[in-house]
């Protein structure tokens, strides 16, 4: 009841208002992440009560996963990554005509995902959460803290050993301050700022909003994307809603799962939904040439992470994505710290925030229902109005959290650390998660430690350490293994590591198609991306057959 | 379409697509020399960290942590080069390609970045017997100076979203969360 009656304050619904209209804007621009747009509004909602900053923050995360969908469906360039499947079966659809239709069904579906998946948080956080608070001691702590990292290195790297580097870079970040135990300074040079830690907020700004911002300025070119305007009809007719029950049912059962994992977000959960999906379709032909059950699986999957992400966040402390990592910084500096006590202790909480993700995904819903026509708009907003709004956003937003000029610096020293990192393609997250989860990990290894000689090894460290443990080492060995294993010509992008070969050839033999039919609809140059991909591809080969 | 001008067709299709970065073992090897280096002087420096006291008996003490971290990042270091000057460099086909100017757009930004703190930092100053605030003023001359280096041309436009960002960041940050800008 007291997690109902802190939502009904006014200011609440106000700040969801602001998240709303945020996370929609960031989400339909292509290249503003949500968790770019959730670090930074991290600056700004430090000063507000715990529920009103969760208000703003939650929204913006809901609202994004609504809008990245527009751009997936109108320019073939997901808002977000959450949305790379929606690109599938989205685009073609408007290529047909068919963008109203696609963008109702998206919007529909996105809905049914969130909110199947709010269920499940309402379900299993307090449960999950007093498991971990009886069973979890230090051992398990630590080796949960393992396990988190080792798992966001392995779904976010290409290269594991790139990944492992930057989780480390994370931890010694993490040391940077006083040791807590002993009191003693570490890596501080003297300098009064360190004395306290590397301040959280400013390398998540750095990282991922300037450096993000950083690339985009490096990598721009002048294309000439014009979203597709023709919408078509909007409303699914009766057997339209039928043909994708099946597929959303599918995707959301994926992307329930999916979101459980630590780490694994929305993206692969799409990816999988799809192919899941279309395995169990009786038109499995019709995959990515403009199916309506491929948007609705895609989206469902992604959206329905939402939930199980959340859980694994609040319950056990670790984020279950990046926006959930920094979502995490922000708490601890409101007083609150996710974690197995923090339901126990406040279980108002747990009311409070599936209230406000209720809301938000019923407010976005109808936000993407009536507004979808001026969203089209944003899309032609120019390039130097979006990056210098960024720039001065993120300034201000890290000043906001210390009132201290070197705060900003630390941001900007981030920033481009950040983008040589990802030129680099060394992951941000594990360095995120390292940071933020370093001390718990040194704190629980000495306590480990410290009773190990005074009690028999396995009486200290329980099966359910060792099964993390072994979790943790797997989740690095075996992407390497399935790569080292792939022959080097066909490693690429996300897409090709998650989809199995015969998907992928279905793609790009569906794009050929599309991209040969001059009766389309047409909106932009890179609408044959994966076939490009296949011909360089297989010039490449004839190349290495001549030599 | 006969197969002599088929070749060109994908050239154009490449051109216009997106393009990948390129893949090179210099720039990986000089990323392992670099991690390696960063590695080992973090080693060095934990190996230095002023005890207050000794640890007690089964205690692990401040440098222990860091020693774990830094052995480990030195042999993931070392393994990286090993691999980068060995194996043929990784494709870097997920990466965009840095276009013409972009490299300078990030200098130039950081330049103007740099500047916009510096005389941030005044705080105020007093000019013809008025104390006058710089925050509002350099923020907006930073937001015209980005809008210009973004290509940017169009004079009435810059002006009115330069003041007009200024403004709403003033009115919301100064006044409302009383944020001392």
């Amino acid at each position: 009841m007291e997690g109902l009656n802190s939502l009904l304050d006014i200011s609440i619904l106000l700040y969801m208002l602001v998240g709303l209209l945020l996370g929609f804007m960031v989400g339909a621009f292509p290249g503003i992440t949500a968790t770019m747009a959730v670090a930074l509004a991290a600056g700004f909602t430090l000063t507000l009560e715990p529920v009103q900053g969760l208000a703003v923050l939650l929204t913006i995360y809901v609202a994004a996963n609504f809008g990245d969908r527009v751009p997936s469906i109108l320019i073939n360039t997901p808002g977000t990554p959450a949305s790379i499947a929606t690109t599938l079966d989205g685009y073609p659809m408007a290529k047909q005509g068919r963008a109203g239709l696609a963008l109702t069904i998206s919007a529909i579906v996105s809905a049914v995902g969130i909110l199947a998946s709010l269920v499940l948080f309402a379900v299993a956080a307090v449960p999950i959460a007093s498991f971990a608070r009886d069973y979890f001691k230090s051992p398990e702590l630590f080796a949960l803290v393992v396990f988190g990292i080792s798992i966001m290195i392995g779904i976010s790297s290409k290269s594991m050993l790139k990944g492992i580097l930057a989780g480390l870079f994370g931890l010694m970040l993490g040391t940077v301050g006083t040791y807590a135990a002993t009191a003693d300074q570490r890596f501080t040079f003297g300098v009064l700022e360190l004395v306290e830690g590397v301040n959280f907020i400013a390398v998540i700004i750095g990282l991922f909003g300037i450096a993000e911002l950083f690339d985009q300025l490096l990598t721009y070119r002048k294309s000439h994307v014009r979203p597709i305007s023709s919408l078509g009809r909007w409303w699914p007719n009766r057997a339209e809603l039928k043909q994708s029950g099946r597929a959303t049912a599918v995707g959301g059962a994926v992307g329930l799962g999916v979101g459980l994992i630590p780490a694994a977000g929305g993206d692969i959960a799409g990816l999988i939904g799809w192919e899941r999906a279309r395995k169990a379709s009786k038109h499995p032909e019709m995959f990515g040439k403009g199916s309506i059950e491929g948007v609705a699986a895609s989206d469902t999957a992604s959206s329905a992470t939402l939930g199980g992400s959340l859980t694994t966040t609040m319950a056990l402390g670790i984020p279950g994505d990046s926006v959930m990592a920094v979502m995490i910084g922000s708490m601890i500096i409101w007083g609150i710290t996710p974690g197995p006590t923090l339901f126990t202790n406040r279980p108002d909480l747990v009311v409070s925030i599936v209230g406000i993700m209720l809301v938000a995904t019923l407010l976005s819903l109808g936000l993407s229902l009536v507004r979808m026509k001026g969203m089209v708009r944003l899309l032609d907003v120019p390039q130097p109005y979006l990056w210098s709004g960024i720039l001065i956003f993120c300034i201000i937003g890290t000043y906001a959290t210390s009132n201290s000029l070197s705060t900003v610096v630390t941001m900007l020293v981030f920033g481009v650390i950040g983008v040589l990192l990802k030129r680099m393609q060394v992951p941000a997250g594990p360095i995120v998660l390292g940071l933020l989860l370093g001390p718990l990990a040194e704190e629980n290894l000495a306590r480990t430690l410290a009773i190990l000689p005074t009690r028999p090894f396995f009486e200290v460290v329980s099966p359910i350490a060792i099964v993390l443990l072994a979790l943790a080492v797997l989740s690095i060995v075996m992407p390497a293994i399935r790569a080292a294993r792939t022959p080097r010509a066909e490693r690429g992008s996300l897409e090709d590591s998650i989809l199995d070969a015969e998907s992928r050839e279905q793609i790009e033999k569906a794009h050929g198609e599309l991209a040969a039919d001059p009766d389309l609809l047409t909106s932009t140059v890179r609408n044959v991306d994966t076939s490009a991909r296949a011909a360089r591809k297989a010039r490449k080969n004839s190349k290495e057959n001549e030599k | 379409m006969s197969h002599a001008d088929a070749t060109p067709a994908v050239e154009r299709v490449e051109q216009n697509e997106h393009q990948g970065a390129p893949a090179s073992r210099p720039l990986e090897i000089v990323f392992g020399v670099v991690s390696l280096s960063f590695s080992a002087g973090y080693l060095f420096l934990a190996t230095q960290i002023p005890l207050r006291r000794e640890a007690l008996p089964g205690q692990i003490d401040a440098r222990f942590w860091p020693m774990v971290i830094a052995v480990t990042a030195v042999v993931v270091s070392l393994a990286i080069l090993a691999i980068a000057i060995t194996r043929p460099a990784p494709d870097r086909e997920d990466l965009d390609r840095i276009q013409p100017g972009g490299t300078m757009r990030v200098i130039a930004t950081l330049a103007i970045a740099g500047a916009f703190i510096a005389v941030w930092s005044l705080g105020s100053v007093i000019l013809f017997g008025y104390r006058i605030e710089v925050f509002p003023i350099a923020a907006a001359v930073l937001m015209a100076a980005l809008l210009l280096l973004y290509g940017h041309r169009r004079w009435l436009s810059l002006i009115i979203y330069s003041v007009s960002v200024t403004a709403f960041v003033y009115v919301v940050f100064g006044m409302l969360l009383r944020i001392p800008l």
